[in-house]
């Protein structure tokens, strides 16, 4: 049933055979395949259309560098894996995946018709066509996007697990081939920590593309070498080894980011579901060895991109590790002696091999020999023309190349189901690149490779341009040494296996950008990106259209973009580009890699860091009653504060309204745990106090508390709150809720740097109290009845002062402060006493009709009363005198921000200032950040004149009417007056300028 | 008859203990706990006579007193850890040990819960959601440091070593209002040795009048 399979050979267990589905269509592989290998085994090379012109598309390369067998894997919506390169798929038993960007079949797909168009398609098409009218591209933008694009996202929740990894080593290998594997076992026998990492299943590189006994390292078998470098780095305990496993990204300081699928291989039943699906270790290496090898090139002529067209390595690791034939008649096209190894390999597998067509004026005598005794025919200095078969190629024919950039002669013409092609090896230098590393130009391979480094890297092997299994070896050996030298350990004398390769034919690769085909340049259809599609001649018409730098090029034809970003289109381009312009390509440069090196799942980024777990959401010691009584929560910074406690039945705003009357009536009581709390201990506390705060400090009694106003050194409004004096060098600071790690950094930093002759230290004991605070005309009842024998008489327990007490045996300070305007306590006890606390205070408020209010109901209150909620009356720009507190700046001493304040602009009078505004009609409430305006009719002149905007607005129950706090620009001067606030969709409505204190005679007056 | 009123910040959790000594969570609640400040030159000798041991002066430093053990946090800031209802005594007998020197101590006993986190696979929990390096190598037994677990910033400290049986233990000192997100996330970290998912607490539905309504 495998046709192409040979009889023997490769890394698969031919003893389990796996069943899969391609595109619904049922086949077999073994265990040990790939979605492409057993695909190929099957004789299917077509797998998918390209993202333009949906031609078709087959499998071009055998591993993470092939840019355009993308298919997508599982059909349910919600785990549906798009654009997976099938190379890299790994099969398992019911793996069932689907070729994608093709309607109504990947045989049969509509779509094609965009490459009967493709004359008038060129790179830039979309953006010439669809610029105008203004505003067009919206509506083209969604068709064009789904007649041109990859796979589909998936559309559900993902119900995988993903998980995050941190690790720090001394040294990283990334890179599981010969270069890779001594680095990691050189590094790792001098006792350092390291990590080596493998992209694919199994360590071994290039070796596994190999017959399997060709080689010998240190007398043994490539095979059996690998196997005992894995035994040996599996067994060491300070040794990482991850298969399955991409470094993705190479950051600042050495951070490299991997992508390990830890489960995608195993069929969906046999996965550990305590395992996670995928895994990013982000790993901080104090010495890095890429060994991430090379990357062959195709070769660009006419007709390059058909299925069954291939890059010679490829057709030789399906050979040697997959055990198969990657077609019956195959041609070797190559520029280079590395290829026609393949050929003869293919010979001796019993494939007919029909010609080597290369490049090169005069291919190696030795391998003309070699060719001529295995019956190939050779065609030098040749060129393929053309090939056709749309879905699979069937024939190639061949000219010769004059030496001047043309071809001549006659064509041959040659029936083959397969041409394996090589352009010569790219080092694959994506992380070098990323790690800010500069490449430099390397005439011999001719390719970019690793120049100069910025971080603490070196590349060894292939990606070093190193083109010997000997050399890949040595200078793994030395990099491995050199690491863990530099990490700090001692190196072992260098042991460099010897090895053998039969038959190594030299490299020997010359520059062919792009081949001849004696065609006029318009009808030319030479791919250079497979996945973008992307043509010699849209190269060429990006310089000619003024796009000739290699990044402008890459932008205007998106060579090298999408998922593949360029891994075999890189060069050719670059190449191209130069020839085009005329220069050297070592001056045209490369494009910038970016990372992922591969895509990376979202969930893999997210880790375990999702859902619940997404952010921590800080609770109060009495969350759970609140939960229980149908608080609805507000996020406040971090912290889940009850807004309201809506009965059954009632709507969020009628909840606010009863709880804001009840506060004012009767009794209410708030979860005030949240606010910041700062100990302030030392002999100049006093001191340090009336420097933060604007207002004076130095009299304030033991036993007694004082609000304070906080500035920034410009002058502005930083936080407020009620500070307590405990003792002489003692005090309990307040600040808001959201300002307390901010202000006591801030503090902190004063202390450390500008006052350091202070003795004052500061710690944070915001969670160390829960906060009850009680208030209403009923507070000192329920007060009374909570405390053990306390006197919360207001007329002996005055305003602005505190007592210690006990509430039922509990250590409490009872606070006499108020946010609110109505009499009020604030008790405090030890957190994990809150709850008890909280509890203690519904009962014995019980009888007074006690009402627990909520962040809601307090914003509301304290507007009635006009005090201010920092960060929602202020805004960073609104000083003291813009709150029209006068009486809150001191003159006595100096204070941060008290330069500030004289300063013109902050001095002078049409400043917005603090003020409220009442409406007409009493049920209008005003939008929060609505302007103030001088004028009921919009003027003509735009745009309007803004004299301020609302920050605060509310509909109060207490004034029976709408409330509102505004900003506005010579607040002050303007009490009395009539002014506008404009509305969305309405005319403006009229507002008149009054006081900020709603409860106040004059104003309840104005509102009757 | 205050203690019944007392609540635990985890008390609605159980301790958890997942497969072959892999990972176990638990909290020790109400441990006394006292932040000191001051001068070490100047506090010092005073302080370590009442603690028992020396006040570490670096940082991860870590010093086990009869009274209680030390932990650095800072030059001048200390985190005291001793027995649960031991602190009133400690601040008791520390206060006029280091009256006249310029110091600070805070009772932090309710700010803070422990975590202790136990297993052979404790250190690649921690790994998974922390970002310094918890290698053997690196911290041991004995140290201390304030760091990141995913969004929450305690003080930890390695309580056991990682040769003894159960493998390493570390005590985990989070403020209360994060516990229970550490609990779950650590639940979460040491899920693939055993422990069992935890949803956190407060995942209610928000209610965002301002996006719903779009104003008057």
């Amino acid at each position: 049933m495998q046709r192409f399979r040979t009889p023997v050979g490769g890394l698969i267990d031919r003893s389990k055979p796996v069943t899969f589905t391609f595109d619904r269509q049922s086949y077999q592989g073994f265990a040990g395949d790939t979605l492409a290998s057993a695909l190929l085994a099957n004789g299917v090379h077509m797998v998918a259309r390209s993202f333009k012109y949906h031609r078709p598309r087959g499998i071009l390369g055998a591993g993470s560098e092939d840019p355009a067998a993308l298919v997508q894997v599982g059909i349910a919506t919600n785990t549906t894996d798009p654009n997976t390169r099938a190379t890299e798929i790994e099969l398992y038993d019911g793996l069932g995946a689907f070729a994608q960007n093709c309607w109504p079949s990947l045989n049969f797909d509509i779509g094609a018709i965009n490459d009967v168009l493709w004359r008038w398609l060129p790179a830039g098409f979309y953006y010439k066509t669809f610029m105008g009218p203004p505003g067009s591209w919206m509506l083209f933008e969604p068709l064009i996007r789904r007649a041109a694009g990859l796979g589909a996202a998936p559309g559900g929740p993902d119900p995988d697990n993903y998980q995050s990894q941190n690790r720090h080593c001394d040294v990283l290998v990334i890179g599981g081939g010969p270069a890779g594997l001594l680095a990691a076992q050189t590094a790792s026998r001098t006792g350092a920590r390291v990590i080596l990492v493998e992209e694919t299943s199994e360590l071994g590189g290039r070796l596994n593309a190999s017959a399997a006994d060709d080689i010998t390292i240190a007398g043994k078998s490539a095979r059996d070498w690998v196997i005992a470098c894995r035994t040996e780095l599996a067994a060491s305990a300070h040794v990482t080894l991850l298969t399955r496993t991409c470094a993705f990204g190479y950051y600042a300081d050495n951070f490299v980011a991997l992508h390990e699928l830890v489960q995608d291989h195993l069929a969906p039943a046999s996965r550990d579901t305590a395992k996670p699906r995928h895994r990013v270790w982000r790993v901080r290496a104090k010495e890095i060895v890429l060994a991430t090898g090379a990357i062959e090139r195709p070769l660009v002529f006419h007709g390059n991109d058909w299925p069954g067209i291939m890059l010679a390595s490829a057709v030789e690791t399906y050979l040697h590790r997959y055990g198969v034939k990657a077609g019956n008649r195959a041609v070797v096209f190559t520029n280079n002696s590395g290829a026609w190894a393949t050929a003869f390999a293919l010979a001796k597998a019993g494939v007919q091999v029909v010609g080597i067509v290369d490049a090169r004026p005069a291919p190696e005598e030795s391998l003309m020999r070699q060719a001529a005794s295995l019956g190939i025919p050779v065609h030098p200095h040749a060129s393929i023309v053309e090939t056709r078969g749309r879905k699979r190629v069937t024939t190639a024919v061949v000219r010769r190349l004059d030496g001047q950039g043309g071809v001549t002669g006659e064509a041959t013409v040659i029936v083959c189901d397969l041409i394996a092609v090589s352009g010569g090896w790219s080092p694959n230098a994506a992380l070098f690149s990323q790690s800010r590393g500069k490449l430099r130009f390397d005439p011999g391979l001719p390719a970019f490779r690793p120049g100069q480094s910025w971080q603490a890297e070196r590349s060894a092997g292939a990606a070093n341009g190193a083109m010997t299994l000997a050399e890949c070896l040595r200078e793994g050996a030395a990099a491995g040494a050199d690491a863990a030298s530099k990490a700090g350990f001692t190196a072992q004398p260098l042991a460099v296996p010897v090895s053998t390769e039969s038959e190594a034919p030299t490299y020997n690769a010359i520059a062919t950008w792009l081949l001849p085909s004696g065609r006029t340049k318009g009808s030319s259809r030479a791919f250079v990106d497979l996945q973008n599609d992307v043509q010699a001649k849209d190269l060429q018409l990006a310089v000619q259209e003024g796009y000739g730098s290699v990044e402008h090029a890459k932008r205007y034809t998106t060579t090298g973009m999408g998922t593949d970003q360029g891994k075999t289109v890189g060069m050719n381009a670059f190449g191209i580009l130069a020839d085009t312009l005329g220069k050297p390509v070592q001056e045209v440069g490369v494009t910038t890699y970016r990372q992922p090196f591969k895509p990376v799942t979202f969930g893999a980024l997210a880790g375990q860091h999702g859902g619940g777990l997404y952010a921590p959401r800080r609770l109060t010691p009495m969350h759970d009653w609140h939960e229980t009584h149908g608080a609805i929560f507000e996020p406040v910074g971090e912290w889940l504060r009850a807004q309201t406690y809506p009965k059954p039945g009632e709507s969020f705003a009628a909840a606010v309204q009863r709880e804001s009357k009840a506060a004012r009536s009767t009794v209410g009581v708030l979860d005030a745990s949240t606010l910041g709390k700062i100990d302030v201990r030392g002999k100049d506390a006093r001191e340090f106090l009336n420097r933060v705060y604007t207002n004076a400090w130095l009299k304030l009694a033991p036993g007694r508390c004082r609000y304070g106003l906080m500035l920034r050194e410009d002058g502005m409004v930083f936080d407020d709150g009620v500070t307590a004096c405990l003792a002489d060098d003692h005090f309990h600071m307040t600040t808001t809720t959201g300002g307390a790690a901010r202000v006591l950094n801030w503090l902190e930093e004063y202390l450390q740097t500008e006052w350091t002759d202070l003795e004052v230290y500061l710690t944070s004991v915001t969670e160390q109290w829960a906060v009850a605070a009680i208030g209403g005309p009923k507070a000192a009842e329920v007060v009374a009845a909570v405390a053990d024998g306390f006197d919360a008489n207001p007329e002996t327990f005055p305003f602005m002062s505190f007592r210690d007490a006990t509430v039922g045996g509990i250590p409490a300070r009872i606070f006499r402060i108020s946010f609110t305007g109505e009499l009020s306590y604030e008790i405090n006890v030890p957190a994990s006493y809150g709850l008890a606390l909280w509890q203690r205070v519904m009962e014995a408020g019980a009888p007074h009709g006690i009402t627990p209010y909520g962040t809601e109901a307090m914003h509301l209150l304290r507007a009635e009363k006009g005090f201010i909620i920092v960060g929602q009356d202020t805004d960073g720009t609104v000083a003291p005198g813009d709150l029209r507190m006068p009486g809150m700046v001191k003159t006595s001493a100096d204070f941060i921000g008290r330069r500030s304040l004289t300063r013109s602009d902050t001095a002078r009078k049409e400043r917005k200032q603090l003020v409220g505004l009442l409406t007409d009609d009493p049920n209008l409430v005003l939008m929060e950040g609505a302007h103030v305006i001088s004028t009921s009719i919009e003027p003509r002149e735009k745009p309007v004149p803004m004299l301020g905007y609302v920050t605060s607005a509310y509909f109060s129950p207490n004034a029976g009417r709408s409330i509102a706090l505004a900003l506005l620009k010579g607040g002050g001067e303007r009490l009395g007056h009539t002014l506008y606030v404009s509305r969305q969709n309405a005319m403006p409505v009229e507002v008149k300028v009054v006081e900020t204190d709603f409860l106040a005679a004059a104003n309840t007056g104005a509102a009757s | 008859m205050s203690d019944l009123n007392r609540r635990a910040a985890l008390a609605h959790r159980t301790a958890l203990k997942g497969s072959n000594d892999g990972a176990a969570i638990a909290e020790k609640p109400f441990e006394g706990k006292l932040i000191l400040r001051g001068d070490r030159t100047r506090i010092g000798p005073a302080a370590s006579k009442v603690l028992g041991a020396a006040l570490p002066g670096k940082v991860n430093e870590t010093a086990a007193g009869a009274r209680a053990a030390a932990q650095w946090l800072s030059p001048d800031e200390w985190l005291l850890v001793t027995a649960p209802g031991a602190e009133a005594a400690l601040v008791f007998d520390l206060t006029p040990a280091l009256t006249g020197q310029h110091h600070q101590i805070a009772d932090v006993t309710d700010y803070y819960t422990t975590i202790e986190l136990t297993g052979t696979h404790a250190r690649d929990m921690l790994m998974k959601i922390a970002t310094v390096d918890f290698h053997p190598r690196v911290f041991k037994t004995g140290m201390g440091m304030t760091t990141n677990l995913g969004r929450a910033n305690p003080f930890l400290r390695q309580t056991r070593d990682d040769a003894g049986p159960g493998g390493p233990a570390f005590d985990i000192i989070i403020r209360i209002s994060m516990a229970d997100y550490l609990w779950c996330l650590l639940a979460e970290a040491g899920h693939e040795w055993g422990l069992p998912e935890q949803p956190p607490k407060g995942l209610v539905k928000l209610h965002l009048p301002h996006f719903e309504t779009g104003g008057p």
